[in-house]
């Protein structure tokens, strides 16, 4: 009798383990794909793509409630390397939620800036500094040029520059005289 | 000293210099330009912020920005965007220097010999233009260093080291005795090619030895200058793909940069270097010390005065030059644009038309030519798609541009801008990839911020709307009290 108890304790212990093991894996195998797709995001955290940030698009992407040409700073790039990681078609970007822009950085005009710190937690990305009624300043290495901070700033003293001059962002060009055929 | 024991280059070219070619060895010197153009950028294109003003007076050899110093004495008289001589054809942010004709020095004299030469503004004449104390002092992290002086001028048309060395030999040999000491080694190992005649005569009539400098000659393979296979050849070591001679503790340095070190420490800035300027069919060639900043176009006007051929040269073609040589060169307007530590030549008269490339035949003769072993017609495949993963498997960071395989190319496939290009989107993509890396670190610490914030204070909210309905429910205990107590003594 006793044996007959202790097995079949056994025996619910293991159905239990395996049960919560395939769970566990599961989740495992989505916060992997998660991970994988925010890889190729920009984390720019603009919400242009119409989520909170790139990890929120990336839980949508992995769950199929999104496309993946949402993301306006990653542009095709992006779109290219999250259509051959998920198999899915390589659309062209939706510009109903924007078009790339050139990299850029927020400048706040420091003659101008109140210190009244509404800019702090619109940051995404902890880009600017200051405290009450002092000054406030973006770190521009630090910024992503989200846009995010120019909202609410009540006395619109925030500008978005170019982030380098346009040397430092020159690559050689493709040669121009040589059909290029599309991966 | 007989060196059979070196390893032949594999791959390269055997090039082709007209027999008759006119090279004039003498040493010109071109004069002071009235206004000298300096632009503020450094190798890596970075602009720089300057630290002088406007209309502040500099002697030849103050700094004017980080690593950049005023070539001549003068005035900064302004500020400007201008052209300068890159590929880009960008303008740049540039201090123009009236010159005052008087051209007076600041002594150079830190204690240091490395921050001599840093401040002396040393920097790479053979092409690439680094910071030379920066290369020397990365080189020595590793003990005594190994000093490799590189004199093999990598293309036809460029003779401005060939002209140093039959011009200057003892003061080349005793810049190179100077490093030596500096770096503390027991000898130079001085790469040479064995067709430059009169150049090794005047070097042997100085005798070498007495200056530890150990003569290697090398045939004449075009890219034996390249510093990999140089390095591999002399000294055994084999690179990594992403390493540099100093990364291996090799002090690799063009001949002319070894001069530019020897003045430094002399106290003299690093103020000039000298320019071949040659006719596009490589036939006629003179060489210029010319003050950095120097208008291109005021060069060539002075070539033009002392070279008949490079007059008529310019006559056919007045608007664009090859600035470098014919292999790594490209097209520029000629302008006021400066002279720079890396514009060792300029190319006059009109280009050869670029010819339309065709589908690429798998002849696999980019291979046997390339002089790093690696399979240019694959590279092509990927960077054409932009496929960065796969160009890097076949060592895109190996290829050192040297144009070996465009030249052998029967399909006139313009290779070498292919891999140019290549490696401009891998490296803007890696700097894409480290921003985004650091932003999403920054991001996911602002929303755990925020998150425990917004938690804190929903906790807070909690408690003190529990706190306000016990004093509410005190507050009832003794209203109920003072009832009861009333209750109990009517008033009377
Ligand atoms: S649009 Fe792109 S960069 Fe902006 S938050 Fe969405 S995923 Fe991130
Ligand atoms: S400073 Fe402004 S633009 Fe820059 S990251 Fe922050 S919110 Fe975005
Ligand atoms: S929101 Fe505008 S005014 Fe307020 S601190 Fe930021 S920059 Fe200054
Ligand atoms: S030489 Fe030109 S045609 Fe021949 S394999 Fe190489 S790229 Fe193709
Ligand atoms: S350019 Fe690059 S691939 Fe072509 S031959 Fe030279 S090193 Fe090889």
């Amino acid at each position: 009798m006793l044996w007959l108890a202790l097995a079949s304790l056994t025996v619910l212990c293991l159905a239990i383990g395996t049960a919560f093991a395939k769970l566990d894996r599961a989740n495992n195998a989505e916060e992997i794909l998660i991970n994988s797709i925010n890889d190729y995001l920009p984390q720019t955290q603009c919400a242009q793509c119409n989520y909170p940030g790139c990890r929120p698009y990336a839980e949508a992407i992995a769950k199929g409630e999104a496309d993946v040409n949402q993301c306006p700073p990653g542009g095709e790039a992006t779109i290219h390397a999250l259509a051959k990681l998920l198999g899915r078609d390589a659309l062209p970007l939706d510009t109903a939620y924007g078009e790339r822009k050139a990299p850029q950085v927020a400048l706040i005009d420091e003659n101008v800036c109140i210190g009244c710190t509404l800019c702090i937690p619109a940051c995404p990305v902890d880009a600017i500094v200051g405290s009450a009624k002092l000054m406030h300043t973006v770190i521009a290495s630090d910024c992503t040029g989200c846009e995010l901070c120019i909202a609410p700033c009540p006395v619109d003293c925030i500008s978005l520059v170019p982030k380098q001059h346009e040397v430092s962002a020159w690559q050689h060009p493709a040669p121009g005289t040589v059909h290029r055929k599309e991966s | 000293m007989n060196h059979t024991d070196i390893h032949p280059l594999s791959g390269g070219l055997a090039l082709s210099v007209p027999t008759n070619a006119h090279i004039d060895a003498t040493l010109h010197t071109a004069p002071l330009a009235p206004q000298l153009y300096l632009p503020l950028v450094d190798y890596s294109r970075t602009v720089l912020q300057p630290n002088v003003t406007l209309g502040q007076s500099v002697l030849a050899g103050q700094s004017v920005a980080r690593g950049i110093i005023a070539p001549s004495s003068g005035t900064i008289t302004a500020y400007i965007e201008h052209s300068w001589p890159h590929p880009s054809n960008t303008q740049v942010p540039t201090l123009v220097l009236q010159s005052d004709g008087q051209d007076r020095f600041i002594p150079i004299d830190h204690v240091h010999p490395l921050e001599r030469i840093e401040a002396a503004a040393v920097h790479g004449l053979g092409g690439a233009g680094f910071s030379t104390a920066a290369k020397i002092r990365k080189a020595c992290e590793f003990g005594r260093p190994t000093l490799v002086v590189n004199a093999v001028e990598c293309e036809p048309g460029i003779a401005c080291d060939d002209a140093l060395m039959q011009q200057q030999p003892r003061a080349v040999l005793e810049a190179c005795r100077s490093l030596i000491e500096l770096l503390g080694v027991y000898s130079a190992q001085f790469a040479i090619e064995d067709d430059k005649q009169l150049a090794l005569n005047a070097l042997q009539a100085c005798e070498p030895e007495q200056y530890a400098v150990d003569i290697v000659t090398l045939p004449v393979i075009y890219p034996s200058g390249a510093e990999a296979p140089l390095i591999q050849r002399l000294t055994g070591i084999a690179l990594e793909y992403d390493q540099r001679a100093a990364d291996v503790g090799v002090v690799c340095l063009n001949v002319a940069t070894v001069l530019s070190i020897h003045n430094a420490l002399q106290g003299r800035p690093a103020v000039d270097r000298i320019v071949s300027i040659t006719t596009q069919d490589l036939h006629h060639s003179i060489n210029i010390r010319t003050r950095f900043g120097t208008p291109v176009n005021a060069l060539m006007t002075f070539a033009a005065s002392i070279n008949p051929a490079i007059a008529t040269a310019l006559q056919q073609n007045s608007s664009t030059i090859t600035v470098g040589g014919p292999l790594s060169g490209f097209q520029k307007t000629l302008d006021t644009s400066p002279i720079l530590a890396t514009t060792n030549a300029l190319l006059v008269g009109p280009a050869d038309p670029v010819p339309t490339p065709s589908a690429c035949i798998r002849c696999a003769e980019c291979t046997v030519a390339c002089p790093v072993n690696l399979l240019p017609q694959e590279l092509y495949t990927a960077a054409v798609t932009e496929d960065i993963d796969t160009a890097n498997r076949y060592l895109l960071d190996v290829c050192v541009l040297c144009g070996c395989c465009d030249l052998v190319c029967p399909a006139d496939i313009p290779l070498t801008s292919w891999f140019r290009f290549a490696k401009d989107a891998k490296r803007q993509r890696q700097q894409e990839q480290t921003a985004a890396t650091l932003a999403r670190a920054r991001s996911d610490n602002h929303n755990e911020r925020e998150t425990r914030r917004a938690q804190e204070k929903a906790e807070a909210d909690a408690a003190r709307r529990a706190q306000a309905a016990q004093r509410k429910e005190s507050a009832a205990d003794i209203k109920a009290a003072i009832a009861r107590a009333k209750n109990r003594r009517p008033r009377s």
